[in-house]
């Protein structure tokens, strides 16, 4: 009984926030909303006992990714209002879109999942450990994607360096190696100068 | 793309560091420092203007609060001149004492940089260190003026009065029990110079405590080797003296240069560093510390052999003692005069400099004849420092401004007069 | 009725665990001025109570009762709600932390990947503070101290990587059991240079000196908690306190071996201390990291931020990298009396 009101919770919470995603004024708002989202979808996941996923989730989505878009967000200062400007417009478009999209999900996922017959979710041993499971799979079967998903990232993390580096500006750098190297004595002589005539 | 434009950082007057009220406005290229501006005449006390209303002594506390962490050096430079306008010179033990206080002024200043600098960039330890370093000279500052900090002891022809034979001790009270009263006045119970001699002697450890804390630590080193360097040839353009001349590998010592008091007579060596960034110039200060310690050991051991009159005898100039002026017409009518309007100086004008810890600090005197300076002009030493802080400063992080600043030792007293 | 009672269970043993928590970081600020102090050559505060022990109830009095100033043009909500943003999850975190053997709120099988998810989460009330404070300060503070965080866990959770292979699991009462039998056997010896990089991570994360260049430096003065006063202060305050307290206690947990008796396997001095309980030596470890904390933040000088950044990702980065080969070896041919018991 309590995990039904939990499921219930989190998925009224996903569902909201995400409604409030589109419909906040604010950018920054929007994005804090999405990270509820997020979290809600993770609460879902630990509950479905994908703990490792749900957990990861979190640490990628909303400890990474979302911190970047609100730096993003934060520094841009962007308008609200600009945003939001031809939503009459675009509402016909919108709303075929929606349909079609829709109706694609339904076709996919209709017979599998919804019904009262699938109602109730898997229930594993206390001995179930999906992060054994999912590894066993992931550097075995799926090894080939994974690497190629690392290499994408790292194309990803030079595109976006080189496309922002502005160039070494004017600035004076130190070589760390090198100051931390110097040595006390090496940089100071006494001398005992001799003494010019008095004034 | 749209035009970015550099971002103006008003570094205020009231500062978390100890140096002072300086506004400093920064230019900033993200954390590129593009140019800095500094605004000062925050602490313009009309020094020089008010000196020129005043007889001559008693403008000495003047100068005492131009740089008011090396009080006697200044008032040694102010009285240099005067002498040299009145032509004489102090007895030989009035020399030997003040080489002595001018040293113990050198520490004095430099264990007050060492903790502000080292406050500045995060090593809070060294500063109350440092500070209770400077308690005892404080101590000896008071045991021969009655002052602490701004001592007005110096004067034309000698210095005010001789040294104690006691030093003023330690009481028992609600927070030191007897035994620690003892232990606090161990090295009260002689003169003071046995005070000197003690705090002396135990001094060099000190300063070894202090290197061990800072000198062979990379973070200090990240934060000091590399910044703020001062070529020689540059150093000597924009009119650099002192630690930060010789920080920059100028060798050069008004001390030896151009001595005065009786520097020509002890042995001390003067340090130099090569590079001309900030951490040569805090080996330079630590080293200096160390030979001033030396100099003042050599005063002590003289003036324990050598008593004598402090002031001289002539007393147009230098007033005569209480129990005289009791008793003689002639020291009456010489108190008299003195006290009222003070003594006349020969027209005609004179600059003297001395070796302050901050660099050569000067000052050029101008007489008419009366008793009051038609003018007093003060060089100080660090109005060429802080006027290149833009060029010391460009191209280094705004950490690195307050790790330049630090180094370079202002105090706004003898910026702004 | 069964579920009620569960509940009020859980209930009782989280006041179990944040009672004592919120106790502890109360003192921690006292304990903090006070060896400061100590090492100065000053005495800390020693005139609220005898010896200065009332000296918490003082400050937290004094900033409940200050006046909460809102910036005008500010989010209200955020504003307000960045300060618990900040100590929620530091308080939650504890829920997996083993105090001794089976004392455990939550004894899940990613303690550790939830403990990582804590500290990630709470970069956003930094960055919050900063925005909702609307001064240019603030926000480029909050910007720095997000950046700050966001390297450094990056080798922190390479570090927990070295951990979790040494141990085969990601539970953090198996890490601890792993490391039983002997003081050699306890991880900060086979994974040393993880050892280090943890506590140099961890000390960074919390934006303590020598890398608290976010808050300490003159120019920025207070960094991204400028605009708040009274309660919410005393919750940024709390919250940097209780993250500290946290890293402490996990870096006990994986490489000191949390709660075992670092006489075990001694043979005749096991006998004698075989009567303290494991909560005693977990909260000594404790200490002696909270000291360490300490002892750093009276004696060196800061890192200037690209100093910081270069050190979490050009330094720490390639170590744990390299650090994470050599253990993985170790595992995988059983070198070594740590793994030569149960292997993954």
């Amino acid at each position: 009984m309590i995990q039904q009101f939990i499921f219930y919770l989190f998925s009224a919470m996903a569902i909201a926030t995400a409604a409030m995603v589109i419909i906040s004024k604010s950018p920054v708002r929007a994005a804090l909303f999405l990270v509820v989202t997020f979290i809600a979808s993770a609460g879902l996941w630990i509950l479905l006992q994908a703990e490792f996923l749900g957990l990861v989730l979190i640490l990628v989505y909303v400890g990474a990714v979302m911190t970047l878009f609100l730096f993003v967000v934060m520094m841009l200062d962007m308008d609200g209002i600009e945003l939001r400007s031809g939503f009459v417009q675009y509402l016909p478009f919108a709303l075929i879109v929606l349909s079609v999209m829709l109706a694609f999900i339904i076709l996919a996922v209709w017979h599998t999942s919804f019904g009262l017959g699938h109602a109730n979710p898997s229930k594993e041993t206390a001995a179930y450990n999906n992060i054994a499971l999912l590894g066993s799979v992931l550097y075995t079967q799926y090894a080939y994607p994974f690497v190629l998903a690392g290499a994408l990232l790292l194309l990803a993390i030079i595109a976006a360096i080189s496309l922002t580096f502005r160039g070494t500006r004017n600035a004076k750098k130190q070589r760390v190696e090198w100051q931390v190297s110097v040595r006390a004595q090496d940089r100071l002589y006494k001398t005992s100068m001799k003494n010019e005539k008095r004034l | 793309m749209s035009s970015i434009r550099n971002f103006t950082l008003n570094f205020g007057p009231q500062h978390p560091s100890a140096h002072g009220v300086l506004r400093l406005i920064v230019e900033l290229d993200g954390e590129v420092v593009q140019r800095c501006d500094p605004h000062i005449g925050l602490l313009h006390r009309a020094t020089e203007k008010l000196a020129e209303t005043k007889p001559y002594n008693q403008s000495i506390g003047y100068m005492d609060r131009l740089d008011y962490v090396s009080m006697m050096c200044n008032e040694h430079g102010y009285v240099l001149a005067i002498e040299k306008l009145l032509g004489v010179t102090p007895p030989i033990r009035a020399q030997y004492i003040r080489v002595m206080f001018d040293e113990i002024t050198r520490i004095l200043n430099h264990l007050l940089w060492l903790g502000a600098h080292a406050l500045d960039l995060g090593a809070m330890a060294l500063f109350l260190y440092c500070f209770r370093e400077r308690e005892d000279l404080l101590d000896c500052y008071e045991a021969v003026s009655g002052a602490r900090m701004h001592a007005t002891y110096y004067r034309p022809g000698g210095v005010y009065r001789d040294l104690p034979n006691k030093m003023p001790q330690y009481e028992a009270s609600e927070w030191h029990n007897k035994s620690d009263v003892t232990r606090l006045n161990r090295a009260r119970e002689g003169s003071l110079l046995d005070f000197i001699e003690d705090f002396s002697k135990r001094f060099p450890a000190l300063v070894d405590e202090y290197e061990t804390l800072l000198t062979d630590n990379r973070i200090w080193k990240q934060r000091t080797v590399g910044i703020g360097v001062v070529t020689p040839a540059r150093a000597l353009q924009l009119g650099f003296t002192g630690p930060m001349l010789r920080g920059s590998g100028i060798e050069w010592d008004l001390r030896k240069k151009q001595p005065y008091a009786v520097y020509d007579k002890l042995d001390f060596d003067i340090p130099i560093g090569i590079n001309g960034d900030c951490y040569d110039r805090y080996l330079v200060r630590m080293e200096e510390l160390r030979q001033s310690n030396r100099i003042i050991t050599q005063c002590v051991e003289w003036l324990k052999k050598n008593p004598g009159p402090v002031a001289i005898d002539n007393h147009k100039i230098v007033a005569p003692k209480r129990e005289e002026m009791k008793g003689n017409m002639e020291s009456l009518i010489h108190h008299f005069k003195l006290f009222s309007e003070g003594y006349c100086v020969p027209e005609g004008e004179s600059y003297a400099a001395v070796e302050h810890p901050k660099g050569e600090f000067g000052v050029y005197l101008i007489s008419d004849g009366a008793n009051k300076p038609y003018r007093v002009k003060i060089r100080p030493a660090g109005f060429s420092h802080l006027a290149a802080l833009d060029e010391m400063c460009r191209g280094h992080m705004l950490a690195d401004l307050v790790a330049v600043l630090s180094s370079q030792d202002i105090v706004f007293g003898e910026i702004d007069r | 009725m069964d579920t009620i009672m569960n509940l009020l269970w859980i209930a009782l043993k989280i006041l179990a665990i944040v009672l004592p928590l919120t106790i502890s970081v109360a003192y921690l600020t006292l304990a903090e001025r006070k060896v400061i102090a100590y090492m100065h050559s000053r005495i800390g505060p020693n005139r609220v109570g005898f010896l200065g022990l009332l000296q918490p109830f003082a400050d937290v009095l004094k900033l409940l009762l200050k006046e909460m100033v809102i910036p005008s043009q500010s989010n209200r909500y955020l504003f307000l709600a960045a300060p618990v943003l900040v100590l929620a999850p530091a308080l939650a975190a504890w829920a997996v932390i083993p105090f001794s053997k089976g004392l455990v709120l939550a004894n899940i099988n990613a303690g550790l990947l939830y403990i990582f998810m804590m500290s990630s989460l709470s970069v956003y009330g930094v960055l919050i503070a900063g925005w909702a404070s609307n001064s240019k300060y603030a926000m480029l503070g909050a910007l720095r101290a997000a950046a700050q965080t966001v390297s450094y866990e990056i080798a922190m959770g390479f570090a927990f990587v070295g951990v979790l292979l040494a141990a085969g699991s990601m539970n953090l009462q198996t890490i601890v059991l792993a490391q039983s039998g002997n003081i050699l056997h306890w991880y900060f010896l086979p994974l040393l240079p993880l050892f280090f990089v943890y506590w140099i991570s961890g000390v960074a994360e919390t934006n303590r000196h020598p890398f608290d260049m976010v808050e300490g430096e003159s120019e920025i003065v207070a960094g991204f908690h400028v605009e708040y006063a009274g309660a919410g202060f005393a919750l940024f305050f709390l919250a940097e306190y209780a993250n500290m307290i946290l890293i402490s206690a996990v870096a006990s947990l994986l490489f000191l071996g949390g709660w075992l008796s670092p006489f075990e396997g001694i043979p005749l001095l096991e006998n004698v201390f075989a009567f303290v309980p494991g909560l005693v030596w977990f909260v000594l470890k404790m200490g002696f990291f909270l000291f360490l904390y300490i002892w750093l933040r009276a004696t060196f000088p800061r890192y200037r931020y690209d100093q910081v950044m270069r050190l979490g990702w050009k330094v720490l980065i390639p170590i744990t990298l390299i650090w994470i080969v050599v253990v993985s070896f170790a595992v995988k041919f059983n070198i070594g009396p740590w793994f030569n018991q149960a292997g993954v």
